[in-house]
């Protein structure tokens, strides 16, 4: 699984160049992340991928939402500009499956 | 009303201040990291009907002064003699903080001991035994976690039964005999469960590790400025909007000094006022990484790089200070050891980029950069931390010469609790919003005047005939008399630029016929680095003790500044990187 995420983020990475690069070596990063989880078999890099996969998601979303709530403001018509960085949601699914391996080192 | 005075004593980042905030009801800056309290601070209340007057000190390893704020509460201890000591202890670090206590306790004031930071020390398997601590050394000790509030009314209770310690350590060399006496205390009060590997191990292995480490910091600094810029901008729009209808109908109102109110003072405060969204937001994000305990793991990531530079550990935490405001960060520098670190760490703090220097980049990056606005903070605060390491480097190798050594504590990592974040962001909002309704609200009226005054209009006024003057010394960048005038407003304080802009313009949409966008970015740069505002100075000064220090800060800042934005503006001038 942490290796298809890999697949999908560097893929994202690589249609989001275009639009920001810096968005880009975000979803780069998260990638290298699952990608090193993978091949080392450690979850912490599978969970710190998974952490930053979901901020960068919640970012997006909330960029998408201030850009519409700009628009209105001002009057102008919205322009949707979609990010790819939104697909970080699936982070959760890491996240939620790791939830006992998490509490496991809370002591 | 008797009064008592309690000081509260402890290692760097053990809770001094979160405890004073639950003991006191106050909201003081409480951080992360160590270093967060440089100078004493009060906070009063009622307990038991007596007046208590809490005296936090900042962090100390030893009453052995070799830093100056180590100074401070040695000299409060030994000169001011308190009625009790408040002794913070890290539960989970309990025998390095025994040395202190050790020594605390032959000073013959009555102490209390409050075992802070249980939660962690439980998270490490660590179990303490606290009757037998209050046995071994003689004085009452209460469990605590500060900022949970947990075991602060029990403390409360204990305060006024301080008690003197009779335990003395003797020998020939007291430091190895204190520092034996620690360990022995330790492991007798101590019991250590082990962990196999906990979630503070599995986070720093990936936050600290040697390839994925600066990328992570990197993206993670990028995602800071993007909810600073893109998350903040409909606050920023709405609060525009409402500045300009005020500015209107005060200019409408026909009121006694309208102009001066709706043109000076509503539209130069408001020009300022307008970026507080996005002040606040960087300050969140900030905040959300300090209080998390991330901060200290991306200073230890960029640890080697430091170390090249000639800084040390402790130099970083005013380094990261001066994001917020470098007032504070230049007076944290008095962690640090050595005297030589500490003067490089002083002049190259103002190359930091402080919050009042956000408000001209968030207007310059919208006027000149749209669609690339976050990129273009990003490269500034970076820039900024770049040639401050650059010049530590260069005056470590020059001037101040020296070997440096790093050791940084490493806190625990937190969940950060929603209202220390707002508590955080707001003590430095707040900063924000009096220099508002203090230095730039009467900068609002001078820079009003001498932009009306003489002659009637702007063209003829004081501020075009200085502008004018001055213009020839940026010539080659090529900027308007308007920037130029700005730039020297901005010495008061940094806001003041984007201040100035608004009254000289009207209209901050009219900027982008004022330059280029090399010429906009070179000044972007030059504000990043030239002369640190008034306060600063001032406080630089006082610091180094030396005018020649302070002079060298302002003659250096301008010359870097100079330097990088004619380049700039030349270099993307000539090779067309930038239309």
């Amino acid at each position: 699984m942490e290796f298809i995420a890999a697949l999908i983020f560097i893929a994202a990475s690589y249609f989001e160049f275009g639009n920001s690069p810096m968005n880009s070596f975000v979803l780069l990063v998260i990638a290298a992340l699952y990608l090193k989880g993978f091949l080392l078999k450690k979850d912490s890099y599978v969970l710190v991928g998974s952490l930053i996969a979901l901020i960068f998601a919640v970012l997006s979303t909330l960029a998408l939402l201030a850009s519409y709530a700009n628009s209105a403001i001002l009057g102008e018509e919205f322009k949707l500009r979609f990010e790819l960085g939104i697909i970080g949601y699936i982070g959760l699914a890491f996240l939620k499956g790791r939830r006992g391996y998490v509490q496991s080192k809370i002591v | 009303m008797e009064q008592k005075r309690i000081a509260m004593v402890g290692n760097p980042n053990v809770g001094k201040t979160a405890l004073l905030n639950a003991l006191t009801g106050g909201k003081f800056e409480i951080g992360n990291f160590p270093g967060t309290t440089v100078e004493k601070k009060e906070g009063k209340t009622v307990l038991n009907n007596i007046r208590a007057h809490f005296i936090d000190l900042p962090g100390i390893y030893s009453l052995q002064a070799y830093t100056i704020d180590e100074k401070i509460a040695r000299d409060y201890l030994v000169k001011e003699k308190p009625d009790i000591v408040l002794n913070v202890i890290d539960a989970s670090n309990l025998e390095r903080n025994l040395y202190l206590t050790l020594q605390l306790c032959e000073l013959r004031i009555p102490m209390i001991i409050a075992l802070n930071m249980m939660d962690e020390a439980k998270k490490k398997g660590y179990k303490i035994d606290s009757r037998k601590l209050e046995q071994i050394l003689g004085v009452p000790v209460v469990e605590t976690v500060a900022i949970e509030k947990k075991g602060v009314e029990e403390l409360k209770k204990k305060l006024f039964h301080a008690k003197v310690s009779h335990l003395r350590i003797e020998g020939k060399d007291l430091i190895r005999e204190r520092l034996k006496a620690a360990s022995r205390v330790a492991s007798e009060v101590l019991e250590r469960k082990e962990v196999a590997f906990s979630l503070d191990d599995l986070l720093d292995e990936v936050f600290t590790d040697r390839i994925l480490g600066i990328p992570i910091f990197l993206a993670l600094m990028w995602m800071v400025f993007r909810f600073t810029y893109d998350v903040a901008t409909p606050l920023v729009s709405l609060v525009d909007m409402a500045f300009s209808i005020l500015s209107d109908a005060v200019e409408a109102s026909g009121i006694p000094f309208s102009d001066l109110i709706a043109n000076g003072i509503i539209t130069g405060v408001g020009s300022v006022l307008v970026f507080v969204p996005n002040i606040s937001f960087l300050f969140i994000a900030l905040a959300v990484l300090e209080l998390s305990g991330y901060m200290t793991r991306a200073v230890f990531v960029l640890n080697k790089i430091m170390m090249r530079f000639g800084l040390t550990g402790r130099a970083v935490i005013p380094l990261i200070i001066g994001f917020g405001c470098n007032v504070p960060a230049v007076m944290a520098t008095r962690g640090i050891e050595d005297n030589n670190v500490r003067l490089a760490t002083i002049i190259v703090n103002p190359f930091m980029s402080c919050s009042a220097r956000l408000p001209i980049y968030v207007l310059f990056a919208g006027a000149f950069f749209t669609g690339n606005e976050s990129l273009v903070i990003m490269f500034l605060y970076l820039f900024g931390i770049l040639i401050a390491l650059f010049s530590a480097f260069l005056i470590r190798k020059t001037i101040l010469p020296g070997e440096a050594s790093f050791i940084i504590e490493v806190p625990p990592y937190r969940i950060p609790k929603i209202k220390s974040i707002f508590d955080l962001t707001w003590i430095r909002v707040k900063h924000f919003l009096l220099k508002a309704g203090s230095i730039i609200l009467a900068m609002s009226v001078v820079v009003w005047y001498i932009t009306t005054y003489p002659g009637g209009s702007i063209e003829s006024s004081y501020a075009a005939m200085l502008g004018k003057f001055l213009q020839p010394v940026f010539s080659p960048m090529g900027w308007k008399w308007e920037l130029v005038f700005a730039l020297v407003t901005g010495f008061v304080a940094k806001e003041v630029v984007v201040e100035t802009l608004g009254i000289l313009l009207g209209d901050l949409s009219k900027l982008s016929s004022l330059a280029t966008v090399p010429q906009a970015l070179g000044f972007l740069v030059f504000s990043l680095f030239y002369i640190p505002c008034l306060a600063t100075l001032a406080v630089i000064g006082s610091e180094t003790g030396s005018w020649k220090w302070t002079a060298f800060a302002v003659i250096y800042g301008f010359v870097v500044a100079y330097i990088f934005s004619f380049v700039l503006i030349n270099l993307f001038g000539i090779i067309g990187l930038i239309p």
